[in-house]
């Protein structure tokens, strides 16, 4: 009776089924380069593929935009960047893939981010800091005018390798374009 | 006009400057009541930062005492080597006083003042401040304190200057009865308002603690805290336009519970709840490019931890062991169902520390946890995944001798993401990986210490659905490290180390034609090595100069097909594709006056050649003093 009782019970620790796919898949690399978990990034935004973002991103993850905070304190809203882990920069983005989906007739995002090598640039042994400039186009198409907003700046991205899950990205910080008003940082802020 | 802006910033400048100064004073001079000063100097290719910080208490009588507390940070980030734009100063500086004066155990006065200039570009912020309170205990369990005060918010932006003028006052009670079943108990009320006429704000705050530890070793902690507030902020600072609205509420209850169960278990319970809720009002929306409503948010997450531990005797050997049940999750409410999201998260876990020899032990742990994510609204399925993990290392440490020491690590993971829905469900894969690290550590004399480090590891990366035998989607990564050092201790004074390492990683498809296969698409090896010394001329001062360096190799791999007569060969080819070398001297010198009085000095010179990054110089220095009493 125990063993039948035990038989029918659900085993929590297993996944859901899965629908055959008829979707394209998303391109993901083993994460083996600092380079390669840039590049990773890259294609699940323009993917929309958050378990690909969220594995860019280490467990001890946080983002930072100092100039940006700067103006939110000034604006009076400092809480909008503080405290900013990796539950907030998943939960952001998610919501972000959400607003501009896929072929959205309504909204599109479209990210670039120059992917060669800087001078700044350090790799170190477990250890990497790269610096990449970025370009991110948000457009809304309306019945009457399309809205366009470029995001523009760059991205520091201070890296760190484990043992068994490779490079990930542990800190974040943004800095706008001095000729642009808007960068990556307020356009996620706007989503939190 | 004109003048009286320069005025009031000439002014605020040099109350920061005197509170500083007068600090720095006393704090060389005077000894203070947990104080610190801080001083440090640092630059690199892409920056210059002065770091000054302290805090200084001072009590000359039991009745009197007063506090300083002084920031003054200046950085110069250059301008950016890919965009360009121009170099920027970042200014940070603040002032605080306070003084504290007790009439009786019962009775205080204090005042406090605030001066704050922070600056960014044409961005300035002046912040002043002061504060008159008193506080009062009637019974030993009670105090309540309450300030009231005025402040001037002055924020020079782009489009223009405003300046926002008001009142602060603040209420404060802390109840802390004595309570034969409490060791600690204690509620703490505060009310908050900042009276400004165009952003005021208000918060009111509750708390509350409950700690016992028991004779038997069982313990009790259960904490809440809770929050209501509202704040009006400026929507944009690149226009004069309006405000809006935040309305938070924040409620977190954490409990934590130990007991000693029979069968000498013990049980750790832990359990955290929570609810943020935050929703805003759009006073005015023609600046905003996202309607500030479109933040609305809530949220509800729980956070249960369940861990049994129990030491077992085998002969005479210990063996520790435990075993955890974890249970989270959150549900999320945007006021808009498309956004929402809820998640649900278990962990089962175990393992043990096992001394079975004089000088064997083994460790091991596995856990297996599986995170869903799913969504409310039946028209945004298509994000629903979960994330299945399974996680084991075991490390086998074994003393051969008082000169021979080795382990083993040996690291499984096995990761499975799985979308549930046909729209994404292409992107389903497991990656495995694998890792053995054997390791020896050999003591040759006192003097003389080897160490040799092993590590291979291979990652499997095969999606659910992939159909295709021969172009596939798998993957295989493979890297193998071996890292060499030798420690030898000349005296008391010199050390010196010596290591190498060398690296080799390849990637590549993995295919299976009656047996998996890789068809390597890059490979690449490094050489690193590294050579230092740690002296000590005086027991005081310790010089440490070191020399290292890193040279990598990359390959691609690729396949031609040529044709002789009428047979076909494949030939494979390897090109090199980059080639990098880097080499780096450091030197750091420490010098302790005392145990909390220390001056550092670090530099560091570092030279890249690679075809890809070119000729690359970069440059560093850090200089710090740090004084604690």
């Amino acid at each position: 009776m125990l063993g039948l009782a035990i038989a029918g019970c659900k085993n929590p620790f297993t996944h859901r089924s899965s629908e055959p796919p008829t979707g394209l898949s998303g391109t993901w690399e083993v994460p083996s380069m600092p380079r390669v978990v840039i590049s990773n990034l890259l294609f699940a935004y323009n993917e929309r593929n958050i378990n690909n973002f969220r594995r860019c991103l280490s467990d001890s993850f946080f983002f930072s935009a100092y100039e940006d905070s700067i103006e939110a304190e000034q604006n009076g809203q400092g809480w909008i960047y503080q405290n900013w882990d990796v539950d907030v920069e998943a939960a952001v983005t998610r919501r972000m893939f959400q607003n501009y989906p896929s072929g959205s007739d309504s909204a599109s995002m479209n990210l670039v981010i120059d992917l060669s090598y800087n001078p700044i640039d350090q790799e170190n042994d477990s250890t990497a800091v790269l610096v990449r400039a970025y370009s991110l186009m948000i457009v809304h198409y309306g019945a009457l005018a399309t809205d366009t907003v470029m995001a523009v700046g760059e991205a520091t991205f201070a890296m760190s390798r484990s043992s068994l899950e490779g490079w990930s990205i542990d800190i974040w910080s943004d800095r706008a374009d001095l000729d642009f008003d808007f960068d990556w940082a307020k356009f996620k802020a706007l989503f939190r | 006009m004109d003048y009286q802006r320069y005025r009031r910033s000439k002014l605020s400048g040099c109350i920061i400057l005197l509170v500083n100064v007068v600090g720095w004073v006393l704090a060389l001079g005077q000894s203070g009541i947990c104080s610190s000063i801080l001083a440090i100097f640092d630059q690199d290719n892409q920056t210059y930062r002065w770091d000054n910080s302290l805090d200084y208490i001072y009590a000359p009588k039991s009745q009197f005492s007063f506090a300083l507390e002084g920031k003054m940070q200046s950085t110069l980030i250059k301008k950016s080597l890919i965009s360009g734009g121009a170099n920027q100063w970042q200014e940070d500086r603040s002032g605080r006083g306070k003084l504290i004066y007790d009439f009786s155990p019962r009775l205080g006065l204090t005042t406090e003042f605030f001066q704050g200039y922070n600056a960014l570009g044409n961005r300035r912020i002046n912040d002043s401040e002061i504060i008159g309170g008193v506080s009062y205990s009637p019974r030993q369990w009670v105090s309540l304190e309450y300030g009231l005060g005025g402040m001037i918010s002055s924020r020079a932006e782009p489009m223009g200057r405003r300046v926002d003028r008001g009142a602060k006052m603040a209420w404060k009670g802390q109840f802390s009865p004595r309570i034969a079943w409490a060791d600690d108990f204690r509620i703490k009320v505060g009310v908050q308002q900042e009276i400004y006429r165009t952003i005021p704000a208000n918060e009111l705050s509750i708390a509350g603690e409950y700690r016992k530890s028991f004779e038997s070793g069982d313990s009790l902690h259960i904490q809440y805290s809770g929050l209501r507030g509202q704040r009006d902020y400026y929507l944009s600072s690149y226009s004069m336009a309006g405000t809006s609205t935040q309305k938070k509420r924040e409620h977190g209850l954490d409990g934590m519970l130990f007991k000693h169960l029979p069968l000498g278990v013990g049980i750790l319970v832990e359990t955290d709840i929570g609810l943020k809720e935050y929703r805003y009002e759009d006073n005015d929306t023609a600046a905003a490019f996202i309607n500030p409503k479109n933040r609305d948010n809530s949220r509800i997450s729980k956070d249960m931890r369940l861990r049994f531990n129990r030491d077992f005797t085998i002969g005479s050997k210990g063996l520790e062991a435990y075993m955890l049940y974890r249970y989270d999750g959150f549900e999320e409410d945007f006021g808009q169902n498309d956004r929402d999201e809820n998640s649900a998260y278990g962990e089962f876990g175990g393992g043990f520390n096992f001394e079975f020899g004089p000088q064997d032990t083994i460790l091991i742990d596995y856990s297996m946890a599986v995170r869903s994510f799913y969504h409310p609204k039946e028209y945004a399925h298509q994000s629903d995944r979960d994330v299945q993990s399974r996680v084991l290392n075991i490390i086998y440490s074994r003393g051969w001798s008082r000169y021979l020491g080795s382990s083993v690590r040996f690291g499984f993971r096995d990761f499975h993401q799985i979308y549930t829905y046909k729209e994404k469900s292409a992107d389903n894969n497991r990656n495995y990986t694998y890792l053995l690290a054997p390791e020896l550590k050999w003591f040759l004399s006192e003097r003389l210490t080897i160490s040799q480090h092993f590590e291979i590891q291979a990652n499997y990366i095969t999606y659910d659905y992939e159909k295709q035998l021969l172009k596939s989607r798998n993957r295989l990564f493979r890297r193998g490290d071996s890292k060499s050092g030798i420690l030898y201790v000349f005296s008391r004074k010199l050390t010196a180390r010596l290591e190498y390492g060398y690296r080799y990683e390849d990637y590549g498809q993995l295919v299976f034609n009656e047996q998996w296969q890789q068809l390597k698409s890059w490979d690449r090896r490094g050489n690193t090595g590294f050579a230092g010394f740690d002296y000590y001329p005086v027991a005081q001062l310790r010089i440490t100069p070191g020399y290292s360096f890193e040279y990598k190799r990359e390959w691609d791999h690729s396949e031609t097909v040529a044709v002789v007569a009428s047979d076909t060969n494949y030939v494979k080819l390897r090109e090199m594709v980059d080639r990098q070398d880097q080499r780096m001297i450091t030197l750091e010198l420490e010098y302790k006056f005392t145990q909390s009085e220390q001056l550092s000095f670090t530099a560091g010179r570092r030279l890249i050649e690679g075809w890809r990054r070119g000729h690359v110089r970069n440059e560093n220095f850090t200089i710090s003093l740090r004084r604690m009493f």
